[in-house]
């Protein structure tokens, strides 16, 4: 199987249907990631829609030194960034829904509704540069160094952002709860 | 240097890769610093909960649209933009994937079978030879069948691709193909599915079932992937489901101007 960093030479090099490789392995998380941090499912295949344009139009930028996901994500949080300034603030998920699919997913009785529901919405009302790390270590399961190659930060301001987004995450849901 | 803010102990501190020892240090430095065990061990847990957060999956047009982009920024294919184009690039991408991989194992049966005739000519050998071939395509066909049934898109696009190795297909098989053409989730595996049936359109129950499927297909790409087979088939008799498509009035506008050429052509 090809890596990454191989797909991505060769839609360099002019084979652009090597793309669609990259694309079946990386749709889901770059939706995922959308999806967190806007909360529109529509808008969310939008831009991932438009990572993969990107990519595909710059693709004589990329020279093959570092990760592709690094470079791909980059691409996502420029997006997810001209989302933003063009909407002014977030969207908010349709929380109900959210905690109904969950719960077709698993055992009812399992289910803390009440907890899942506060949850995101104290994730929607966290900042968004705090939302975002805690969005790439948490559910992309990106390492703090390729975090910080994402945003242009040092590996210890990484993480220490994140630990200040996770606090800030809890004094929001505390206040929530009440 | 990076002057490493205290907060980043602490996510050191819950990283499982952190040694015993190391912890041990760091613990003492974030007591020192005011950090209380059990506040800390309260986020952690809290942290911990945020997996409970679910989200949907993305829905087919997003693959659809990828592909559509695709297709139409391809050098090859820019200003060509006809559905069997699309469909054979799909198509492409999918045979390199899969292709080797059976062809290796279509390999090994067939040196079998050589070596086998080879060795023990005997008649004898010959009809069980013959025999454990009629076993290997029964158990190629029980593997395909299950393939067709996991909830993987990528699973029962390798049971496509079992068939792609077959010269016939039973009823049993075909009446698989058809549940999968009409009712898989996935618009790429249905597009497979009429790339595979098309092989077998000599078979009148496959050519009547692909006719039949013309109604109940929602994707832009699969109408048009059928479109064009039906073209290529010269089967007039699909001109009525063509038109009762039509009738639809949702129907993708390029869709509506290729069938209403379509039923030109036929």
């Amino acid at each position: 199987m090809l890596s990454d960093v191989e797909l991505m030479l060769r839609v360099h090099e002019g084979q652009t249907d090597k793309l669609a490789l990259l694309f079946e392995r990386y749709n889901k998380p770059l939706f995922s990631y959308f999806y967190r941090y806007c909360g529109r499912q529509d808008v969310s295949e939008d831009l991932v829609q438009n990572v993969f344009y990107r990519i595909l139009k710059y693709r004589k930028d990329y020279n093959g030194s570092g990760k592709f996901t690094t470079w791909m994500y980059k691409i996502a949080h420029n997006l997810a960034i001209d989302y933003y300034r063009k909407h002014g603030r977030y969207l908010y998920h349709d929380v109900d829904r959210l905690v109904d699919e969950y719960e077709d997913m698993a055992d009812k009785a399992l289910i803390k509704k009440e907890e899942i529901r506060l949850l995101q919405q104290a994730l929607d009302q966290l900042k968004p540069h705090e939302r975002e790390v805690l969005i790439l270590s948490k559910y992309q399961e990106l390492t703090y160094k390729e975090i910080g190659s994402i945003l242009n930060s040092p590996e210890g301001t990484i993480k220490a952002r994140v630990f200040r987004a996770i606090r800030s995450l809890k004094e929001i849901y505390g206040v929530l709860e009440r | 240097m990076e002057k490493y803010p205290m907060e980043a102990l602490i996510m050191d501190y819950w990283d499982e890769n952190t040694s015993p020892d190391n912890k041990k240090k760091i613990e003492k430095q974030l007591l020192e610093a005011g950090y209380s065990k059990e506040e800390l061990l309260n986020l952690k847990a809290f942290y911990s909960s945020l997996d409970d957060v679910q989200i949907p999956e993305p829905r087919d047009r997003m693959t659809e649209s990828f592909y559509k982009m695709l297709t139409s920024e391809q050098p090859s294919t820019r200003g060509k933009t006809a559905p069997t184009q699309r469909l054979l690039t799909w198509w492409q991408q999918a045979e390199k994937r899969l292709v080797p991989k059976l062809g290796y194992a279509f390999a090994l049966v067939i040196l079998g079978w050589a070596l086998g005739t080879w060795v023990t000519p005997d008649v004898r050998y010959k009809n069980r030879i013959s025999e454990m071939t009629g076993e290997i395509t029964e158990m190629k066909e029980m593997v395909m069948l299950n393939l067709l049934k996991q909830s993987s898109p990528s699973e029962r696009m390798k049971a496509l691709n079992f068939v792609d190795d077959w010269n016939e297909v039973d009823t049993e098989v075909v009446r698989a193909l058809m549940q999968t053409l009409n009712y898989d989730p996935n618009v790429n595996v249905r597009l497979v599915t009429v790339v595979t049936l098309a092989r077998f359109t000599a078979n009148p129950a496959v050519r009547e079932g692909l006719i039949r499927s013309i109604n109940r297909q929602q994707s832009p790409l699969v109408q048009l992937a059928l479109a064009d087979l039906m073209v290529s088939l010269h089967e007039s008799e699909s001109v009525p489901q063509f038109q009762r498509l039509l009738e639809k009035k949702d129907l993708n506008y390029e869709v509506r101007d290729r069938i209403n050429e379509v039923i030109r052509m036929l």
